[in-house]
């Protein structure tokens, strides 16, 4: 019954998340909403997550009325802004998605097996996440006697609200606060994500490059092992890594809905951790390195994101809660740091294994890396440039992060080496797929015929 | 499959805790009420100390109950 009630609330999440493909500009008729209704699922994870975060700071708890509102208004917000618009047909799906759709469903499948029955016994998963997940279940909103209370400390109250919000509109919906049905949550991120990178990138990849990828990264021994963990790193890794997608399609075709998908992911990660700051910083630095002619919609792209993270950057400083692991204020402090500058090129190098590692993240960085000078050799440069820089300036911000840290550094390194590298894999295995498609572009010589039409083909 | 109270010690149990001390506690617990914990600091570990992680857990397990630094009733737990 539980469960029946988990998946009903994330059917009300996929039919919300409907209304924000038109609303982003990604589905303009009938048609495309069909043809790119796989970022529906995730556009509505994200999307209740930012909501239920954003009322929990204003006592507004959200349950299934608001599951059930927010879908209403959807449904609306789709009949209405597409009224009049092109129809789908019927296409015969082929072989390569029919395959490609069941192997996935036996693949999740089998991984629900293991996150049906997993117990919540990891540490920051019930410290931190479960916790406040439980807290706002239970009081309805986040109440700043656990949420600012000096005895919660321990829980990292800094970090903002989105999957603790999501944890307890799960619990809402099922009526209890069950650390079992907890981890099919995080499962239900992985099939958001593949689902959302499916039809992003569908009309701009060929189908089997498409879905060994997706393969590639759900098949990836660490997206299991830290779903299974329920920490927030591989949900962050998701849901960034599809805004990376995005912000890569937009960097290749100039599409304004693709910016604004990874603008709303990229919200999203920001209201996932604070680490998402940084990784979403690297993006923006990335998009302006590679699209500097078009610095006026990143800008925007850019005070959105800061506007939807305000409301809890407001909580914070009402509360006066500082984060307990480090602060990059700290970088300043030159009498603090000047021991610890030697911790940066070991935290650089310890992070690189980690990412290489094949029994953690298969070969995923190494057909990253090998695209990413196949795409330069190719000519392609604005994609691998961005590419490039976000990946750079995130290693090398997590390496900062060991340096000005509060911790002895080696003990904090051992024991977050493997997770904090999680959104730098994803989001450039979100690029994969890209990166050898517009390649193999060029060298098939379409490069230019595709110029000449402009944009991406739809079928 | 784990039972029930297992799956509820869980994270207890991988700690090494008392399950049993952890329930007795709770069960005199009202939603919202204020309690302490009184444990020593016991072993440090790489980033807190032992005592430090007997709160969280507390804290986490005694929800929807509110841990406080100072209050009348009062968890108090050894480590054996």
């Amino acid at each position: 019954m539980r469960m029946a009630a988990l998946l009903g609330a994330n059917a009300l999440m996929l039919v919300a998340g409907l209304g924000m493909l038109p609303l982003l500009g990604i589905a303009r008729s009938w048609r495309l909403l069909v043809f790119r209704c796989g970022l529906a699922y995730l556009c509505g994870l994200v999307l209740v997550g930012i909501v239920s975060a954003q009322l929990a700071l204003v006592q507004v708890s959200f349950g299934w009325i608001g599951l059930g509102v927010t879908a209403a208004l959807s449904l609306a917000f789709c009949a209405w802004r597409l009224n009049g618009t092109e129809r789908p047909g019927w296409r015969r799906p082929g072989w390569t998605s029919a395959v490609g759709f069941a192997a996935l469903i036996a693949l999740i499948i089998d991984y629900g097996r293991a996150f049906r029955v997993a117990p919540l016994n990891r540490y920051d998963a019930w410290a931190i996440w479960a916790l406040k997940g439980h807290a706002l279940y239970a009081f309805g909103w986040a109440d700043p006697v656990v949420f600012a209370g000096a005895s919660y400390r321990f829980a990292n109250l800094d970090y903002p609200l989105l999957l603790p919000s999501l944890e307890a509109v799960g619990f809402r919906a099922m009526g209890a606060f069950d650390t079992r049905l907890v981890h099919v949550q995080f499962l239900l991120f992985l099939v958001a994500a593949l689902l959302a990178l499916l039809a992003l990138l569908r009309d701009r990849v060929p189908a089997v490059i498409l879905w060994l990828s997706l393969f590639a990264l759900a098949l990836a021994p660490a997206v299991f092992d830290q779903l299974l963990t329920a920490y927030a790193d591989l949900p962050l890794a998701l849901v960034f890594g599809v805004g990376v997608a995005a912000a890569g399609r937009w960097v290749v075709t100039n599409e304004r809905w693709a910016l604004a998908l990874a603008t709303f992911c990229f919200a999203g990660a920001l209201l996932t951790k604070n680490e998402g700051s940084l990784f979403v910083l690297a993006v923006f630095l990335g998009l302006l390195a590679a699209a500097h002619a078009r610095w006026r919609a990143l800008a925007v792209a850019a005070a959105l994101d800061v506007l939807l993270l305000l409301p809890w950057r407001i909580y914070v400083h009402i509360h006066d809660i500082h984060d307990i692991n480090y602060s990059f204020g700290d970088s300043f402090d030159y009498e603090r740091l000047r021991g610890r500058l030697g911790v940066g090129p070991i935290a650089f190098r310890t992070l690189a294994g980690q990412m290489l590692d094949p029994t953690q993240w298969g070969l995923l960085m190494p057909i990253f890396a090998a695209l990413l000078v196949v795409a330069l050799l190719t000519g392609l440069r604005a994609l691998p440039l961005f590419a490039l820089v976000w990946t750079i300036v995130a290693w090398l911000g997590l390496s900062w992060i060991y340096v000005i840290s509060r911790f002895e550094y080696s003990s904090y390194l051992d024991s977050t080496k493997e997770r904090v590298v999680a959104s730098i894999v994803v989001g450039s295995a979100a690029l994969v797929p890209l990166l050898a498609a517009e390649s193999w572009t060029r060298l098939s010589g379409r490069g230019r015929d595709r110029a000449r039409t402009g944009g991406g083909s739809i079928p | 499959m784990l039972t029930s109270a297992e799956r509820r010690h869980a994270a207890g149990d991988r700690l090494g805790f008392d399950a049993a001390a952890f329930d007795a506690f709770r069960v005199q617990l009202q939603p919202r009420e204020r309690y302490a914990v009184d444990v020593p600091p016991g072993a440090k570990g790489p980033f807190i100390t032992r005592g430090a992680v007997v709160r969280a857990y507390a804290a986490f397990y005694f929800l929807p109950a509110i841990q406080v630094e100072q209050a009348d009733h009062v968890f108090r737990y050894r480590f054996r």
